[in-house]
């Protein structure tokens, strides 16, 4: 009974392939003792009963034996009874003066007794299956709520990096795979016990016999080293082909809308098949490989009687040896060789089982990166003055996605974030400023307290973050709006969904706020989900207030209602807005502007609009052009894209990690040279064209040239054009110059 | 995405309505469970023999055991010949039995995994065809890990549950049989009770497996649950840790480990003290009292104590079994229950069923709601209430709304992934309901929000919507869709492979994907859910003129926010909790509908259309 198979949920569980251990065999059984010797008298006991029951086993042939035997009770040899009932031409009388007393009084003890050892081999066997029973699942919950615990306080990096279903195939599968193995190393220790027992007791009822059988062992471990063997290849195929079937089959249910919609269902469905097929060929190889064992052990359990029955006609020591005997010999061959073959099979489920402790130990090893200091203190009420000093980060080592960043917010300000993707606007607010990594270099504080002394739950209280993603629990709306504030009322959450326009929509769902959220909230919107992100964090009522693109899903018909209610909410808040709305930016009381991880601008609207830099440039180019006004910028003009440069960084990351935990788990942080090396040359594969769109001239750019042009004479574009060549050193484009011109000239009469 | 035609033993060829047929050809679970019997009928038929031959040989050689000691000890007290004709004859008798049984296994065993292994192929085939089948009513109430479990673990279980468990069971029944007419030659006192003990044994398994059946069930579930809470908790780790609620998830956690651990408990009791074994041990014992008797009264004959030991040798081969037969009879059990779960899920009552005689239309007339009402399969609460309007052929329509008002449900209604639970969509006077679905989403195409794409290449995830489209057509679809240049930028280019295990697109290059696939299908009417805004300059413009061209020269429904689609509407649809409330021009609407005119004010646009919208509304007033 395997517990803990089939517990993984998506394809990732099952495309494991082989794994390296880190760890010596030793260390892990160290490790594992560190979690059983809690239960070290059930441990005890368990082994006291393996020993007890592997020494009845044995006796029980023993007893039979004795029992045939028991026949020389009437001190004629069970041979010769047989001499004389032959003889005797089957004479009933004599049979019966042979059974005297003695013999049957024999019997019947002989009986009882074998039946009390039964039966008590049966007992304590049970009661050791109930003490394992009850030790193992204890252990299995005790290391998955440890493993589970440390993995949620575990670094914000390695959570990221991972998907979803492998850290829960940590959780779930490894430490099933674990407790298999405990249970293992149990019946290890009574089959090797067993072993053990029996050949004792052969080697006393007959050493040679005993000697004979060892001759059966190389059989047997060349059969069990060539199954694992061709065995762990085929499992691993069988395995990946699962894996595959299984990812096709996900990927089936979760498009299948897609499906649906284009009519693709049959061919969907002829890819799967042929998958299917594929595992299955490897599935009958697999088959193929396993149909041997059992007939083989069997014949060799024979194999070994015969030879044994011929030797021991050969030697004639069929005088020394008693028909009890030989059924002795027998039975104890065969408990003597079948725990063998069992403890061969074996073999690689343990050594998956370590594995997968191994990788249960990385994750219990890993320190986190953040953490609380050891004098932790709360965070003050006092002062929601929000301070960042100097602030440098890198998600990756040397490639800092900020630097430098300096600027404070008064309390209750609202400060907006604008900048380009990749400028650093979410790292700074939702990874930094919430400590879900910690600063490389500078300080933020709040008030005069340094984030990084203060406890981490005390500053996630006073923070509330409204994420990008919008991520909904399974539950009803209700307990997700509850989430972030446990002592709120549904009087609360009336009041606030209403306060924000979202009761409107909410009571239009079947069920209401009873809805329930299935999967993360699939048959929501993704605009009915942000909303209802939106209310949790503000009915959480916090201090301070980080919205990262929190209406970009809504429509806009609810994103002009939320707007409305907007400055009322932020009220008294010190409010950090990431937004691409130019309403929201144009009521906030200053505008933080970042490009490429620097801060380069800080003041309200109208101060940056003077000062035409940055923030003038990207209102002009993009946030006026959320009305109706015409663009002016061709498809073909709009530059090369590229990857998006965060998502690379990322993926870089978990490569690294996967490389790490194959080099020694999350210990090995640093990537040796050489794939420090390669990584860098896939960047490098693709910088080229960032680092054209960066220099230059952007289309945001070009477009702001134009629109200024429209206003502009024809002498103004050409002392532009000087000042732009005196910035950048660079001529200016030929063809752009025209063009401007042309537009100047067009517009000339409506000046 | 290679499309071949995969040589299938039982030729299954995709089936527009397998779910009927597959309800109609088994009716109830456990005929399905045990149709692996009736579909490979010679395959099992022979393992089975096979089986019966070998279990017979391998009873025969531990009764030949008992024989061979006894001639041996009668040959040696005799002072006869050691190796005597008979004992030789026996020996070689022994080897023959030993040969036979190892071949007749292995081929039965060999048999039956494979015969059992195209089961599982075929029902998890079966299963996820039928599932495919279902409309979107399903989708929306079950959750897809969960479904895919089933279809890849569960369906796992009921071929264990076949092979080995079934396989082992059959052997064992066999192995009874046998042993029990063999020793019934032998005494068939013993032989007769023995085979009584064995009929009330199995009955008291039987049930014993049935209280274990559940716990199994349960297990399942809790696992399930177990991993379903972590893995959320992993996915929204943010919105945990910005809530400081570790605690509260990690309680939740514990709660839903503890439960497994207790369920887990349970089972290892059940199994401990699996008392029918005392059966078997009790037989044995009073066999061996009984044997012993008789070998002593000399019943037996000349080779008594041989006998003794061939009927001993067979009762211990017997007591053997008690170490099989109580899991294998689990694993059935749970097999059986798997069986159900799955049976349950694929006879799924879809309330969207296919017309009897499928009809056609002219795609190129009006498409009409006529007061048509709609509450989500299994809810009662209407999401739509008496909407009607008509759509010209070409024209461009806009929907909006706030989240609940039911502008994506028109959506899902045209493309008749659900029908309405009142009122008729026609188009050109015929019901959509009297089309065949395929029929209807050939005409029809959707761009959803939430943008799905499938872990391939570039090239495959295009074609989707028209597999066999040409190198050609795919390149205008890309470079329509604004996409090209991109692709073409990749070293791998079209071959590209994304997703999981190749490239992270960004979500405006995903989107733009998924117009080129939209817009290969080439189709009659557009629906696109556009109501998402683009972070960057950049990719709201690419976006801006890959829809464009999407849009061109088609009729198209767009739900939107984006106040240039508004405006160019030919006709803006303004739902509230289901209802219009506005329909007309963007100008119209600014006069008609207070609740557009506050939706322009609140909304971004130029100083000179602000003014524009401010004069239009004031002059209204």
């Amino acid at each position: 009974m395997v517990h803990g198979a089939g517990a993984g949920r998506g394809p990732a569980r099952f495309g494991k392939e082989k794994y390296k251990r880190a760890r010596s065999t030793r260390v892990l059984l160290s490790y594992l003792w560190s979690y059983i010797k809690k239960y070290v008298w059930e441990i005890f006991l368990v082994v006291v009963i393996s020993i007890l029951y592997s020494a009845l086993t044995v006796v029980n042939p023993l007893i039979i034996g004795e029992g045939l035997n028991g026949l020389d009770v009437s001190n004629i040899s069970s041979f010769s009874a047989y001499t004389m009932i032959i003889r005797e031409g089957y004479n009933a009388s004599y049979v019966t003066d042979l059974s005297s007393f003695s013999v049957y009084t024999t019997l019947i003890i002989l009986v009882i007794v074998f039946l009390v050892i039964t039966a008590i081999g049966w007992v304590i066997s049970s009661f050791s299956t109930r003490i394992m029973a009850n030790m193992n699942s204890k252990m299995l919950h005790e290391v998955r709520s440890d493993l589970y615990t440390k993995l949620s306080y575990s670094d914000m990096a390695y959570l990221k990096n991972e998907q979803s279903g492998n850290i829960t195939a940590r959780v779930t599968a490894d430490t099933g795979e674990l407790a298999v193995g405990l249970q293992m190393f149990t019946s290890i220790v009574s089959q090797l016990l067993l072993i053990i027992a029996s050949f004792v007791m052969l080697m006393i009822t007959s050493w040679i016999i005993g000697l004979m059988t060892l001759g059966a062992l190389p059989s047997i471990f060349i059969m069990a080293g060539g199954l694992s063997f061709f065995a762990r290849k085929i499992v691993l195929r069988v395995r990946r082909a699962f894996g595959i079937v299984s990812g096709k089959m996900a990927e089936g249910l979760e498009g299948i809308a897609v499906a649906k919609s284009f009519n693709r269902e049959e061919e969907l469905a002829t890819e799967l098949r042929e998958l299917n097929h594929q595992h299955y060929k490897y599935s009958r190889q697999f088959g193929m490989l396993m149909m041997f064992v059992f007939p083989s052990m069997t014949a060799l359990g024979y194999g070994v009687f015969i030879v044994v029955i011929l030797a021991s006609g050969w030697i004639n020591m069929s005088a020394f040896f008693s028909i009890g005997d030989i059924f002795k010999v027998l039975q104890l061959s065969q408990s003597f060789l079948f725990p063998m073959v069992m403890l061969s099979m074996m073999f690689p489920q343990l050594e998956s089982a370590l594995g997968a402790m191994d990788r249960v130990i990385d994750i219990f090893e890993a320190k986190p990166a953040v953490a609380d200091v050891e004098d932790a203190e709360d965070l003050q009420i006092e002062d929601d003055t929000v301070n960042f000093n100097k602030v440098s980060f890198a998600y990756e080592a040397n490639e800092y996605v900020l630097t430098n960043v300096s600027f404070s917010a008064k309390p209750g300000e609202m400060i907006a974030v604008v900048g380009h993707t990749g400028a650093g606007k979410t790292t700074l607010f939702s990874s930094l400023l919430t400590r879900f990594y910690d600063v490389n270099n500078g300080s933020i504080s709040i008030g005069d307290q340094d984030i990084r002394s203060v406890k981490q739950s005390s500053l996630r209280q006073a923070i509330g973050l409204v994420t990008q993603e919008p991520f909904l629990f399974t539950g009803s709306v209700m307990e997700n709006i509850l989430y972030g504030a446990p002592n709120a009322t549904e009087e609360d959450v009336y009041d606030i969904s209403k306060r924000i326009n979202a009761d409107e929509f909410i009571e239009a769902l079947p069920q209401g706020y009873d809805n329930q959220v299935v999967e993360g909230g699939k048959k929501l919107s993704a605009g009915q989900r942000q909303i209802i992100t939106v209310a949790r964090t503000m009915l959480a009522d916090p201090r301070i207030l980080v919205l990262d693109e929190a209406t970009s899903r809504l429509d806009a018909y609810t994103e002009s209602l939320v707007q409305a209610a907007q400055r009322e909410l932020f009220k008294g808040r010190t409010t950090f807005v990431i937004a691409h709305r130019l309403s929201t930016i144009k009521d906030a009381d200053r505008i933080v502007v970042l490009d490429q991880g620097e801060l380069k601008e800080l003041g309200n609207h109208n101060e940056l609009m003077e000062k035409e830099g940055i923030y003038a440039d990207l209102y002009n180019t993009y946030y006026v052009h959320q009305g109706l006004a015409d663009i002016m910028i061709k498809p073909e003009d709009l530059g090369i894209e590229t990857l998006d440069q965060d998502i690379q960084t990322k993926k870089g990351n978990a490569h690294k990690m996967a490389m790490g935990q194959k080099h020694g788990g999350m210990k090995g942080k640093k990537p040796s040279k050489r794939e420090m090396k390669k990584m860098k040359k896939e960047k490098d594969g693709v910088s080229p064209m960032e680092q054209q769109s960066s220099k230059g001239l952007t289309p945001e750019m070009i477009e702001n040239l134009k629109e200024r042009a429209k206003g502009l004479n024809p002498e103004d574009i050409k002392a532009m054009m000087k000042k732009m060549k005196k910035l950048t050193g660079e001529d200016f484009p030929e063809e752009l110059k025209k063009m401007l011109l042309q537009i100047s000239e067009k517009h000339k009469n409506k000046r | 995405m290679a499309v071949q035609t995969v040589t299938n033993d039982n030729g299954m060829n995709y089936n527009d309505n397998i779910q009927q047929e597959i309800l109609k050809k088994y009716k109830t679970e456990t005929r399905w469970f045990w149709s692996a019997l009736l579909r490979y009928p010679i395959r099992y038929l022979i393992a089975t023999i096979l089986m019966a031959g070998s279990a017979f040989t391998s009873a025969k050689t531990v009764a030949l055991v008992g024989n061979v000691v006894g001639i041996l000890s009668y040959n040696v007290s005799e002072n006869l010949t050691i190796f005597s004709s008979d004992f030789i004859t026996t020996i070689i008798w022994m080897i023959v039995y030993i040969a036979i049984g190892f071949v007749g296994s292995s081929g039965s065993i060999y048999i039956w995994a494979d015969t059992s292994f195209r089961f599982q192929r075929d029902i998890r085939q079966e299963f996820y065809e039928v599932i495919q089948q279902h409309s979107m009513a399903f989708f929306d109430v079950n959750d897809s890990g969960v479904v895919l479990s089933m279809g890849m673990n569960e369906v796992n279980q009921i071929r264990l549950a076949m092979h080995p468990s079934f396989r082992h069971l059959l052997n064992s029944f066999f192995t009874i049989v046998i042993t029990t007419y063999l020793v019934i030659e032998y005494d068939w006192i013993i032989g007769t009770v023995l085979a009584a003990a064995f009929v009330v044994y199995f009955i008291i398994a039987w049930f014993y497996a049935e209280r274990v059946g559940p716990i199994r069930k349960k297990l399942a579930t809790d696992l399930g649950n177990l991993s379903a809470v972590s893995q959320e908790m992993f996915k929204g780790v943010d919105t945990v840790r910005s809530f400081d609620n570790h605690e509260k998830e990690i309680t939740k956690f514990n709660h839903v480990s503890e439960e497994y651990a207790t369920d887990m408990k349970r089972e290892g009791y059940l199994s401990s003290f699996y008392w029918p074994a005392l059966i078997t041990i009790i037989i044995t014992a009073a066999a061996f009292a009984y044997g012993l008797y008789n070998v002593i009264q000399g019943n037996y004959g000349l080779l008594g104590a041989g006998v003794l030991i061939s009927i001993l040798g067979l009762l211990l081969n017997l007591n053997r079994q008690n170490f099989m037969i109580p899991a294998h009879l689990i694993n059935l059990q749970a097999g059986l229950q798997n069986a159900k779960r799955l049976w349950n899920v694929m006879d799924f009552n879809d309330p969207l069923v296919q017309p009897k005689t499928p009809q056609d239309a002219d795609w190129d007339k009006t498409v009409g709601f006529d007061n048509v009402s709609f509450a989500y399969p299994g809810t009662e609460k209407l999401v739509l209430k008496n909407v009607s309007f008509s759509i010209p052929p070409g024209a461009r329509v806009a929907l909006i709304g706030g989240p609940g008002s039911g502008k994506s449900t028109i959506l899902k209604l045209i493309l008749r992934l659900y029908d309405p639970t009142e009122g008729t969509i026609n188009v050109g006077g015929v019901s959509i309901e009297s089309m065949h679905t395929n029929y209807v989403r050939s005409n029809v195409t959707m761009v959803e929000q939430d943008i799905f794409l499938f872990s391939d290449t570039l090239k495959a995830n295009i074609t989707f919507s028209k597999p066999d489209a040409t190198s050609e057509e795919i390149r205008k679809a890309a470079e329509r869709a604004q996409i090209a240049t991109f692709i073409d930028s990749l070293p791998e280019g079209y071959d590209t492979v994304i997703g999981e295990r190749g490239v992270t697109l960004s979500g405006g290059q995903r989107q733009r994907v998924a117009i080129a696939r939209a817009m290969l299908s080439n189709p009659r009417i557009l629906l696109l859910d556009d109501s998402t805004s683009a972070v960057d300059i950049k990719t709201e413009l690419r976006l801006r003129y890959a829809m464009d061209e999407l849009m061109r020269d088609r009729t198209s429904i767009v739900v939107t926010q984006r106040l240039t689609t508004l405006v160019a509407a030919d006709i803006i649809i303004f739902m509230k909790r289901g209802s219009i409330i506005g329909i007309g021009k963007h100008k119209e609407l600014l006069k008609t509908s207070p609740d557009y005119q506050f939706m322009c004010k609140h909304l971004p646009m130029t100083e000179n259309e602000r003014q524009n919208n401010d004069t239009s509304m004031g002059g209204n007033a």
